[in-house]
């Protein structure tokens, strides 16, 4: 950071005070040299550019330090881009890549006032690319004091030889593709982007979804699966009392008993009865995720006999469900879309006194393959 | 080079990092939250208690299908009967066996039901009365019609559900009855108070060690 007194202003005014020969005297030979347009004008060219205002109507007014620095890096920034541009695409890390060579590209190119500073420049943070703070190397400063000239002249020089390469000289410093480039380059690449949140979301929101569906398919906890090999298969079962270390699922109603029935379609239909004497008592059939695709509850005051023939959704498809006689009366059918599943039929427990006639009742109740007739 | 290297794995891990507590946790945690707890599109909360309007239903949702599952659950079908669960008492503290409780049933009004104590993963709680639940036949009412249960270690006067130690409880309310079912849901609709259409039981925490 320069706290030099000499402003793009004071610059400009110590420019005009310049002699060429001082201005010679300041640069040494190798600056000169790297100066020097290859169309061999160096003379002239210096003498001109050290005293602008004298020269006004064969040479541009000199502009400020800053615009000075804007060329020279506009150009090497343009490339700076491409490069980095390239390079990212091929990694998180090949900007900085990118910027490192472009700094060797930059020291081997720029004049040895500026070797310092723009590499420096482009290192830095993209607050520091403010150009109007621009350091300015103080054995430059030094230079130019000894010399009796400002560094404003010295830069002009530089400036004077690098607008063949340069895109603009007119743009400001804070609009100038340079910063925007420059500030592109140096800035580290984000570890996680929008456009990496986006598709983290996208990807959580799959696997929010596979997980919902593939508890419902696939989930060991199910009742049917915790019941499949403990129940047989189209026979009725009468479970004991639920009790602590006796519970064949969880939150089962305790003051409940039940008669449970894994129903196996494929090869047949089966044959379901039961009667429901009160309330509180019903039938239900589930599917194996645990879909109750029917009930029929008891009522008050009223006992309700049930009785159907469980079919499959292909066999009634098919209409190959044979018909089934009860006391000479067709008895109503019920379609599974399960080939398997589960028949649990619950009877409220009134109290102890109770339990022996309504495990009487319960085991009333039928699950098995149907009869013809 | 070996910096750049570790830079680069470093980078890598971290992105790493992020993405899977984005995608992962966060598809996963969704999922289990909606399936677990529910939500206001699958289940309808009165004070503590809770229930999944679509359970046992064939055109249920996603989210209500996985947590039956999930749970091991056989629900009647909805339009027959709900099952209301709490984990919390009226305070919003969590049910625990080192409290009392007492619940007011008495506005309870289905043709039957059942309301049991249960520990945090559904399981009955052993205990020498051999007593695990009160439903509408066996629960004892006071003089003047009320009905209460109260839920303690220790014996307790009147219906008494012991809760042993078993921790955190889940109190289980199960009401069948057609027409309670369906004033309840149509007056309430997913996302609404459950507590519309009938008043639940009350659970106040009356002492705790």
């Amino acid at each position: 950071m320069t706290d030099s007194p000499t402003g793009p202003n004071d610059n400009r005014r110590m420019a005009s005070d310049e002699s060429p020969a001082a201005l010679q005297a300041a640069l040494p030979e190798t600056i000169v040299a790297k100066l020097r347009p290859k169309t061999e004008r160096p003379a002239a060219v210096l003498e001109t550019a050290a005293d602008p205002q004298q020269q006004a109507p064969v040479e541009p007014p000199a502009p400020a330090v800053s615009v000075a620095v804007v060329e020279s890096s506009t150009t090497l920034a343009s490339r700076l881009k491409a490069t980095v541009a390239a390079a990212r695409a091929q990694g998180p890390n090949a900007a900085r890549d990118a910027g490192a060579r472009m700094r060797q590209a930059i020291s081997k190119q720029m004049p040895l006032a500026l070797k310092t500073s723009l590499p420096n420049m482009l290192t830095a943070r993209p607050a520091w690319l403010s150009l109007s703070k621009l350091p300015v190397p103080q054995h430059v400063l030094e230079q130019g004091r000894r010399a009796g000239v400002g560094i404003g002249a010295a830069l002009d020089r530089i400036k004077r030889e690098l607008p063949k390469r340069a895109e603009s000289v007119t743009k400001p410093a804070d609009q100038d593709i340079t910063t925007v480039a420059v500030r592109d380059a140096v800035r580290r690449p984000s570890i996680f982007g929008p456009g990496h949140v986006l598709t983290a979301l996208i990807a959580g929101g799959v696997i929010h979804i596979a997980t919902t569906f593939a508890i419902t398919a696939f989930g060991t906890g199910s009742a049917f699966r915790q019941l499949r090999t403990v129940l047989p298969a189209n026979a009725m079962v009468v479970l004991p009392p639920l009790a602590p270390g006796a519970q064949v699922l969880p939150y089962l109603a305790p003051d409940m008993l039940y008669a449970l029935c894994r129903f196996e379609l494929s090869t047949g239909s089966v044959e379901i009865s039961a009667l429901l004497p009160e309330a509180g008592w019903s039938l239900a059939l589930y599917t194996r995720q645990g879909d109750n695709f029917y009930a029929t509850p008891g009522q008050n005051l009223k006992q309700t006999p049930v009785s159907f023939v469980l079919s499959s959704a292909s066999d009634r498809l098919v209409n190959i469900t044979p018909g089934v006689r009860k006391n000479d009366v067709e008895v109503g059918h019920v379609t599974s879309p399960d080939s398997e599943g589960l028949l649990v039929v619950r009877a409220p427990l009134k109290g102890v006194a109770f339990e022996a006639a309504t495990q009487e009742s319960l085991k009333q109740a039928k699950c098995a393959p149907a009869k013809h007739g | 080079m070996l910096f750049r290297a570790i830079a680069s794995l470093i980078n890598f891990i971290m992105r790493g990092a992020v993405f899977l507590a984005i995608a992962v946790l966060g598809g996963f945690g969704s999922a289990w939250v909606m399936i677990h707890s529910g939500s206001q599109l699958t289940a309808v909360t009165s004070g503590p208690w809770v229930t999944w309007t679509a359970a046992g239903r064939m055109d249920a949702d996603p989210y209500t299908r996985a947590h039956t599952v999930r749970l091991g659950l056989l629900p009647l079908n909805s339009t027959l009967a709900l099952t209301y669960q709490a984990q919390n008492d009226a305070d919003g503290q969590r049910i625990h066996s080192s409290c009392v409780y007492s619940v007011d049933l008495s506005a309870i009004d289905a043709e039957w039901w059942s309301v049991a104590v249960f520990d945090d993963r559904g399981n009955l709680i052993r205990n020498k009365a051999n007593r695990y639940a009160f439903n509408s036949s066996t629960v004892l009412r006071d003089s003047d019609g009320s009905t209460r249960v109260v839920l303690a270690r220790d014996a307790r006067p009147g219906n008494w559900l012991p809760t042993g130690g078993a921790g955190r409880l889940t109190l289980a309310l199960s009401v069948q009855d057609p027409k309670w079912v369906s004033t309840a849901l149509n007056s309430t609709g997913a996302g609404g108070d459950a507590g519309r259409g009938h008043a639940l039981p009350v659970i106040q925490t009356i002492s705790c060690r």
